[in-house]
């Protein structure tokens, strides 16, 4: 039997090394190494790939990193696994991804000192949680350079190697 | 306790038999069977309980999402139901579970139900939002049942009214430098997909000989005993069919069963998008449900007395003209006779359909009918980007600020767009004035910037 803190850790790993290989090898690769650029049909030139907020809206746009997570976060629930998901943070650009429960803050409070996961049990209406929190770490120029540069960001000072936040995963107990 | 027992049984029963009646009963019969007036938009599928109803009687959720799903992704849906399946707002949800769509959008209870077909009171954001006035302080003093008033929030699409949005678009002028829609493109996806011609006639050239115009034909193909009228090949020989190499049995021929009139099957061969589009809004959904042709004379909007009686892609389009001029104005005004679309003739917008008829404004700077209620949109097939119609009139009606971004936006500042969409009488006079109120949305976003 897996124990749910492992199990927590399995999944964590499994997010981190999708989330690296989608900024790596597609966004990064399109965007920056390669410079790939399309046909804009609204322009009759052409459009430069980029990853952006508002990807849904624009032709030749990725989502962000962080937003690509969110979507299989999304998927995952929706195809009711069970475990739940998410990228919280203090500073949250979306006031909705600020920590909500007292687990939630507590852990974010206590990885931004250690950088080590956290983890603790959660009643949440009917269930009971393992609830682990990671911690996420700027471990790139775009990242701090968004983020600092957001009108809706509370925080502008963030610099590469701070822990922005966190990654929060829920594995169901009984 | 007896009382409440027998109660009990009573409404089981009675329920019971009431959906045992409904879904065994048939077409116009179901009709006398519902339990309530149902919304303008589903009132058009009523026949076909099934279609929403499990056989318990109650909703799926996958009956919402087979026709909604679509939708709501493009828009961004800001309020996903994945958001409410997360344990860490159960809270929220035991007030209001948006994790059905029923839950704010109940059927057959018109005296309920408000625009959008909501059946949650207007104030039903403070569920979750009661503490907005701390997190943004630009909202301290608004009524919470002001936050989907045009202009400022909707609980789906808020493309428009994202505080970002609002700040990138806070000083353009009312009208932009360079007003006009993008230009179609639909051509070159059409011809990729035509593999297949069957082409019974094809156009060989056009003379004029003594004031008369003459066309020379070959004929091809199958049904060669089938001449049709010369009025209808004219009309054909003019239209981008003959240039495209469409002949008669392209549209004409099924499965080699000859039809004097081709269904909306015949024209999605080649135009699936704008057919697709067409069977999600509410001109083709009943067509969708395999249910007759939508009537305007079944339509709850106004609708002028000598209408067409049914509406399939031919009463827009024209059975053999394929030129879209009749199709984005004339073809509206023959049936939709409210007060805004009767107002369009003496509007500054068909001026400007007008002056680009008549070649004295550039090409795509005239505003129809269709320009705004079937506006034009990047979509993609076989890997390539094309400007196409969006022929699901519904996905951009109602709430009204579903048009800023896709439609106004070409044309128009945000702040212009936003106040004109406010003013119901402007809307009514077909925007023939300037807007006499002013949203607060832009002002709002442009000092939470500064806070």
């Amino acid at each position: 039997m897996v124990s749910a803190r492992r199990t927590a850790d399995m999944v964590h790993a499994v997010i981190a090394a999708d989330r690296h290989a989608y900024t790596v090898h597609v966004v990064n690769r399109l965007t920056v190494a390669h410079r790939i650029t399309v046909v804009d049909p609204l322009s009759d030139g052409e459009a430069r790939f980029s990853a952006s907020e508002s990807w849904r809206n624009e032709h030749a746009s990725l989502p962000l990193p962080a937003q690509m997570m969110r979507l299989g976060a999304e998927r995952v629930a929706e195809a009711r696994a069970g475990i739940h998901y998410g990228l919280l943070s203090p500073w949250p650009i979306n006031d909705q991804n600020r920590p909500k429960t007292e687990a939630e803050r507590a852990a974010l409070s206590r990885i931004a000192e250690t950088r080590a996961p956290s983890y603790a049990h959660e009643a949440l209406g009917d269930g009971y949680y393992l609830t682990a929190v990671y911690p996420d770490v700027a471990v790139a120029d775009a990242c701090v350079q968004c983020h600092n540069e957001h009108p809706e960001s509370p925080r502008t000072d963030f610099e590469v190697g701070d822990v922005m936040g966190g990654v929060v995963i829920r594995i169901p107990i009984n | 306790m007896r009382a409440i027992l027998i109660g009990l049984l009573w409404t089981t029963v009675t329920g019971g038999v009431a959906g045992y009646l409904a879904l065994d009963a048939e077409g116009e019969e179901r009709k006398l069977l519902l339990p309530g007036d149902t919304t303008s938009a589903h009132y058009q599928i009523v026949e076909q309980c099934e279609l929403c109803h499990t056989d318990g009687g109650g909703v799926a959720q996958s009956a919402c999402a087979a026709c909604h799903e679509d939708e709501l992704w493009r828009m961004d849906n800001s309020h996903p139901m994945a958001k409410f399946l997360d344990p860490r707002n159960h809270a929220e949800v035991s007030i209001l579970d948006a994790r059905k769509c029923i839950t704010c959008h109940t059927e057959h209870q018109p005296n309920a139900t408000s625009t959008g077909a909501v059946t949650q009171p207007r104030d039903h954001c403070a569920a979750c939002h009661a503490d907005i006035a701390e997190e943004r302080p630009s909202h301290r003093g608004l009524e919470f049942a002001s936050c989907q008033n045009v202009g400022c929030h909707n609980f789906h699409d808020n493309r428009a009214t994202a505080a970002a949005f609002l700040r990138a678009h806070a000083n353009e002028p009312d009208l932009l430098a360079d007003p006009r829609v993008p230009e179609r493109t639909m051509y070159t996806y059409i011809a990729s997909s035509v593999s297949t011609i069957k082409t019974m006639y094809t156009y060989i050239d056009r003379t004029d000989s003594g004031g008369q115009t003459m066309y020379t034909y070959t004929a091809e193909g199958r049904a060669p005993d089938w001449q049709g009228s010369e009025h209808a090949r004219t009309q054909w020989a003019l239209s981008a069919h003959a240039r495209g190499g469409v002949g008669c049995a392209d549209c004409h021929q099924r499965e080699d069963t000859w039809r004097k009139n081709p269904s909306d099957a015949a024209c999605r061969d080649c135009h699936q998008t704008a057919t697709d589009g067409f069977f999600r809004g509410r001109h083709g959904m009943r067509a969708a449900h395999d249910l007759s042709p939508m009537s305007p004379a079944d339509a709850r909007l106004v609708m002028a007395d000598d209408a067409p009686t049914e509406v399939t892609c031919t009463s827009c389009h024209g059975p053999h003209e394929t030129s879209t001029r009749r199709a984005a104005v004339a073809a509206c005004l023959g049936c939709h006779a409210d007060d805004h679309s009767r107002a369009y003739l003496d509007s500054p917008h068909h001026a400007a359909w007008k002056r680009e008829l008549a070649g004295l404004a550039p090409p795509r700077t005239g505003v129809s009918c269709a320009t705004c209620h079937l506006p034009r949109r990047v979509a993609y097939r076989d890997g390539l980007p094309e400007v196409v119609v969006t022929h699901n009139q519904s996905l951009t009606m109602r709430p009204r600020e579903k048009m800023i971004r896709p439609v106004c936006s070409s044309c128009h500042g945000l702040g212009f767009a936003i106040d004109a969409l406010a003013d119901d009488a402007l809307v009514d006079r077909n925007f023939r004035g300037q807007p006499e109120r002013h949203v607060e949305a832009i002002d709002m976003a442009m000092r939470a910037d500064n806070e």
